[in-house]
């Protein structure tokens, strides 16, 4: 009996514990450039 | 000019701020851009974007690790940054907006324009060694259409007054100008000069900053290809390489597109005569 009840708290857990798993946000990855230049208007030579 | 860089990204679904992140660093002329280019490596950046020979060549000596995209305006071959167009190989690739055979091509379209040109000045900044490479493939070209080149080298802007004696003294029948961050503030002075002196001008391509090109301002013809769409296609090369391609992986662009722009009024002013078949392959012709 307590066999089961532990059974049915871990897969209640699980259950529970799913959406908010998968609405966590993802660690968003912001890629960063480097935009070098001479500068001036035409950016050249 | 980063407009179109920008828009590039944002075309490939990158929104600065939220997935995208972009550092400007501006040298102000070219003793900085070690240093700057070393400021983006400690950053870190992902990707280094020079938007120059120079600044390609500084960003090559400080990283051997971080992919480099270049946009030059030289061939990339020959100023040492690539092995070659199709393999490129180390950690930079891009796009140049040289072709091949480009300078004798702007020559043609002067001779037909001009069929009794036999002597051009060429005006350039003689201190940058890719704006000289342009200046030598136009050199190397002359003789095949039976022109000779009379070299205007400019180091400085205080130069410019003795360029225009010479060019003056050296009567030749055209003027041709290599545009970079030197020489692009005197164009207005130069087509002036122009205009005083008769010369029919050849410029490398419109403006890509100005509302009004060195056409637009009274010189008589341009052809190139187009700088805001090299940058903008930067973009793609920016995208490949965040999802993990290798630099060395891939080739070099060069320019598919060039157009010639024709100045209709400045020719009547100069008194000639442009054959239709030369009006024919303009893109643009101002009337």
């Amino acid at each position: 009996m307590r066999r089961t009840i532990g059974l049915l708290v871990t897969l209640a857990c699980i259950i529970l514990g799913a959406p908010l798993a998968a609405e966590a946000p993802p660690s968003a990855k912001v890629a960063r450039i480097g935009y070098l230049s001479v500068g001036g208007a035409l950016d050249r030579p | 000019m980063t407009e179109a860089f920008r828009q590039g990204l944002h075309e490939l679904g990158y929104v600065e701020g939220h997935n995208i992140a972009i550092e400007f660093r501006a040298a102000e002329g070219s003793d900085r851009l070690p240093a700057l280019a070393a400021e983006l490596v400690q950053l870190p950046v992902d990707v280094i974007v020079a938007r120059s020979t120079d600044a390609a060549q500084a960003a090559k000596t400080t990283t051997t690790t971080v992919p480099i995209v270049m946009v030059v305006d030289a061939d990339p071959v020959a100023t040492g940054l690539v092995a070659s167009l199709a393999r490129p190989g180390g950690n930079l690739t891009g796009l140049t907006t040289v072709a091949t055979g480009l300078g004798s091509k702007r020559l043609e379209l002067l001779k037909e324009a001009v069929p009794s040109l036999s002597r051009v000045a060429v005006l350039w900044n003689a201190g940058s060694d890719a704006m000289t490479l342009i200046f030598r493939e136009i050199q190397t070209a002359a003789p095949a259409l039976g022109v000779s080149v009379q070299p205007v080298g400019v180091q400085a802007a205080k130069d410019l007054d003795n360029a225009f004696a010479t060019m003056t003294e050296e009567r030749a029948d055209a003027l041709f100008m290599i545009t970079d961050v030197l020489t692009r503030p005197y164009t207005q002075q130069v087509v002036d000069f122009a205009a005083k002196r008769q010369l029919p001008t050849m410029f490398e391509g419109k403006d890509p900053v100005a509302a009004e090109g060195p056409v637009a301002a009274g010189g008589l013809m341009s052809y190139g290809s187009s700088l805001t769409d090299q940058l903008r296609r930067a973009a793609s090369y920016v995208d490949r390489l965040l999802k993990g391609a290798k630099p060395a992986d891939l080739p070099v662009e060069q320019p598919m597109k060039f157009e010639l722009v024709i100045n209709l009024k400045t020719a009547k002013e100069l008194g000639l005569t442009l054959p239709p078949t030369l009006l024919f392959q303009a893109d643009e012709v101002i009337r």
